[in-house]
Order: structure tokens, then sequence, then C-alpha cells
């Protein structure tokens, strides 16, 4: 699904952060991206979603190459993938189940199909109470549930998340893990960057740790 | 196609409640939009009445010819002979009794012509050449001043010429000044989806990262401009039919006291329905202009 081959990616301004990597993700595999912070892991998933381009290297995600997809086309690729954020980036004009909304909304679904399915995967991350408040009223470990709940409405096969419990204290933290846990039994593939080691013990799975630019295999 | 309909009226709805939410600011950009429509589209309406006014005038230039009072009849019928050739499109015999009784018919006159008693006017010819130009109206008028019989000729047409240049440089003003503020709206509602692109970034940002296609981001800001030049069209109707009534009666009381039946034209339904159509237009074009150069900038900060 994912097939990174001599990908280097190098900012304006010299610095490397990744360097001639290369890597391949099956589909429906659980991956954990592991390393000190600034080696590289968001770096990494950007290069999946095209948020960044390759600086050389190869890079295909379901068959696309990441490299040369015009940009016209990568509101399309990033339709197929679930973003996870550390700081959520939801919105704050609009109600949690708008938030959850809005990737329907922008493939152009219809309203009220779209509402029947945000209500769903709501239900799914614990938060049916909560559809009507304000995600600013929502705690840190809510927030990153609604903000799951919005990546995973458009059913991606492929879910990234970046350090999707950097911010949660241990409770919040497990609980996401199994959510996880479920929708990676469910056939979606997940790619998690985190350095939290006991959640990768929890769940099992394929680690890849970064340094310095560089992806090492470790077994679980 | 169904996803395309579904977009323009979510792109629609988002962009009306937004202009609900901020009704002062809607409000307040409406009025200057609407303020500078209203002078070009005033001035247009005022010229619209002045030609109104020189409509009831011959447009035609004319030339009148006066025959001599004691003028024979072989020369009558030379003069009416020369005025049945082809270089003439028209032309009408006024006897003095007919000239004389018009006179004291039309105007307070009668007290006057009352008073006379033989008639001073001459029979006369009133002759439209074919060919209307300047030089051509000299020339025949020269040429029928030389018939015998002919006391004199006279051009009508100098102060309508007047007239007519006068309403096309005004004419002209109202496009040039059309043009002006074509761009003053231009300015104003890329100013204001400036400020609306700004306040919403975050949500670009975030639209982009799930998938939101060019269009998609663009779209509800296009909206919002021309809705916005749409307002400032109904806004400056809002200025001219205020003015309209504030002048309404002023000037009937000057033209009655002309005597005349001259009463302020409204504009049309067509001319109404360009104007709004025209500022909807700048709307949306200076919010495509704004939308183009500030997502450029918003997103190149990320």
């Amino acid at each position: 699904m994912i097939h990174f081959s001599q990908v280097t990616k190098r900012y304006p301004g010299g610095h490397e952060a990744l360097s001639g990597v290369n890597l391949s993700i099956e589909q429906g595999e659980l991956v954990f991206l592991t390393g000190h912070s600034g080696a590289g892991k968001s770096t990494l998933l950007k290069l999946i979603a095209a948020i960044e381009r390759p600086t050389s290297g190869s890079l295909t995600v379901s068959g696309q190459n990441i490299s040369r997809l015009p940009s016209r086309a990568v509101p399309y690729l990033r339709r197929n993938i679930g973003l996870v954020f550390q700081d959520h980036k939801l919105l704050f004009d609009r109600s949690a189940i708008e938030n959850v909304v809005l990737p329907l909304d922008i493939a152009g679904f219809d309203r009220r199909e779209s509402l029947k399915r945000a209500r769903a995967v709501i239900d799914k991350v614990g938060l049916l109470n909560r559809e009507k408040a304000n995600p600013i009223s929502l705690s840190g470990g809510e927030q990153q549930r609604l903000c799951i709940a919005r990546a995973l409405v458009s059913r991606p096969a492929l879910l990234l998340a970046d350090e999707p419990t950097g911010n949660l204290d241990a409770g919040y933290a497990a609980d996401i893990m199994s959510m996880f846990r479920d929708f990676h039994r469910v056939g979606t593939t997940l790619l998690i960057a985190t350095h939290d080691d006991r959640a990768i013990s929890a769940l099992g799975g394929r680690i890849l740790q970064l340094d310095h630019g560089k992806v090492e295999e470790l077994s679980a | 196609m169904i996803a395309w309909l579904r977009h323009q009226k979510h792109a629609l709805t988002s962009s009306l409640r937004r202009l609900g939410s901020h009704p002062v600011a809607t409000l307040l950009t409406a009025l200057a939009m609407g303020v500078a429509i209203s002078l070009p589209s005033g001035l247009y309406l005022v010229l619209g009445n002045l030609n109104q006014l020189a409509g009831n005038l011959p447009a035609q230039p004319e030339i009148s010819v006066f025959l001599d009072a004691n003028v024979s009849n072989a020369h009558k019928q030379t003069i009416a002979a020369r005025l049945k050739q082809t270089d003439i499109a028209h032309a009408r015999l006024i006897l003095k009794d007919e000239a004389l009784a018009a006179l004291s018919a039309s105007q307070d006159l009668s007290d006057i012509t009352a008073g006379l008693t033989q008639n001073p006017l001459p029979d006369a010819w009133v002759v439209q050449p074919q060919d209307t130009s300047r030089e051509s109206l000299a020339r025949v008028s020269d040429e029928l001043k030389q018939l015998p019989g002919v006391a004199e000729t006279h051009l009508d047409s100098q102060w309508a010429d007047r007239l007519q240049a006068a309403l096309a440089i005004g004419h002209t003003s109202v496009w040039v000044l059309a043009g002006l503020f074509a761009i003053a709206l231009l300015a104003i509602s890329g100013n204001a989806i400036r400020a609306q692109v700004l306040s919403r970034r975050d949500e670009i940002h975030v639209s982009r990262l799930i998938g939101a296609t060019n269009h998609y981001i663009r779209r509800p800001f296009l909206y919002l401009g021309a809705l916005q030049g749409l307002l400032g069209g109904l806004a400056a109707g809002g200025v001219l039919a205020i003015a309209g009534w504030m002048l309404h009666a002023p000037v009937e009381n000057l033209a009655g006291l002309y005597g005349s039946a001259f009463r302020l034209l409204p504009p049309t339904f067509s001319e109404i329905a360009l104007v709004l159509g025209l500022t909807t237009l700048s709307g949306w074009l200076g919010a495509w202009i704004s939308v183009t150069r500030t997502l450029g900038q918003v997103e190149a900060t990320r």
C-alpha cells in the first residue's frame, strides 16, 4: 500500500529530515513509528499524505506516485487517508458533529446521509451525547476522539496518526489506543507515530524506529 | 453533477449564514458599494431625464425658409419645385395665417397677437434635407437663399446640436464614472473578502488536509462576493430612490413654473436588472481576485 524507495526529504536551508528511506507497508498492517522528536516521524507522515513532496526517490501510496502527483489530484488522494493530529486541528466555530461532517461535505455527500454517518462514527468514539457541543468545551481526550471520528468518517483505507496521545494522560491514551486496535481489526491500515512505549507494547504490531532520517526495523 | 449542485448549495447557504452573522459589517460594505454605484447610475438617470426634455424638440436639423412678403406666384412655384428635388427629405409649407394662429394658440402671446392690425409673419417652408451633415445643411441653406422670392433662410439645428453634444459628453462621463466606480467596487469587495479569507485560515487549512479541492475552498468566498455586490446594488437602488423621492416635489414645482408637464422618470426594469447584474458580477470578480491572492499568502505561511 505504501512504498518508499530511496526517499530523501531535504528542507530549504539544508536540514535533511529523511535520508534514503526504504520501506514497505502492506494493506491491513498496524505500524508504529518511533524515535526522538525531530527524527523525521512527522515528515514521513506528511510525505504519505502529500503535504510535503520528496526531494528525491520514489514514493507510491495506493499505487499513486506521490513525487509526480499533480496538485489537482492531491485532494482525491487525501480523501482516502484519515489524518489524526497531535493538536487535533478542530474548528471551534462549529459544533462537534459539524466538524465530523466536514470531510463528507467536501466529498459532496448528501447532507442527511452525511449526518447519519457522522453520528454513527461519533457514537463509535463515545461522544454521542456531546455531538452538539462546541469542541472547545471538550476535554483533551474528547477532542482527540473527535479528531479520530473526523478522520474515520469517510471510511479511509489508511489512517495516519501523528502523536495521537502526545498531550493525553495515561488513561485517555490507553482509551485511544484501544480504539485504534478496533480499527485495525476491521482492516484499516494504521501508521501511528508515537513515543509512547506503553501503547506500543499494549497493541503489538510492527515497529519502525527513525533515527537521524534513517529507518530501522525493530522486532515487536 | 449532483455532488456539484450540492457543493453550490452548500457554498451559497454558508455564505448567506456568514453575511447574516455579521450584519453590521455586511451593511457597511453594502452601503459603501451602494454610494459608489449610485453616483454613475444617478448621473445616468439625470441624463435620461434631460434626454426626455430634449426629445420634445426637433432632433432632426431643419432649415426654415422665409419668403418675401410680396412674393409672386411664379416664384412660389419655382421654390416648391426646387424643394421636390431628391436632396430634400421633407418640406412643409406654413402659410402666414397658420403661423399666426399657431402663435396665438401656443404660448401666452395671444395678447400681443390680438393687438396686431395685420399679420407681420411671412409664409415659410420648413425643410429637412436628405443629408444632415453640417456642410450639406449649410450648402442647401445657401442655395435656397439664392432663389428669387426667398427673403432669408435659417438653420434651426445649432442649439439642438449643442444640446446633443453636451448630452454626448454626459454619456461619456457616465461610462468613465461607471468604469472608475467599478474599480472601486472591486476594491471594496476584494478587501471585504480578504478579511474573510484571513479570518477563516484555520478552516481553509483543515479543509485542505482532508481533501478539499481549490474549487471547494474558493466557492463560498466567490458567492460571498457576488452576494455582497448584489446587496451593494440594492443599496444603490435605495440611495437613488430616496434621492428621487426628495427631488420629486421640487422638480415638479419647477416644471410647473415653466408650464411644462415634465416629470422625473424612474429607471426601467431592465436598467435596474442591468445594474444589479453588473454589481453582482463586480463583487464576484473582486472576490475572485482577492481569494486568488490571499489564498496564496495564507498557504505560503504554512
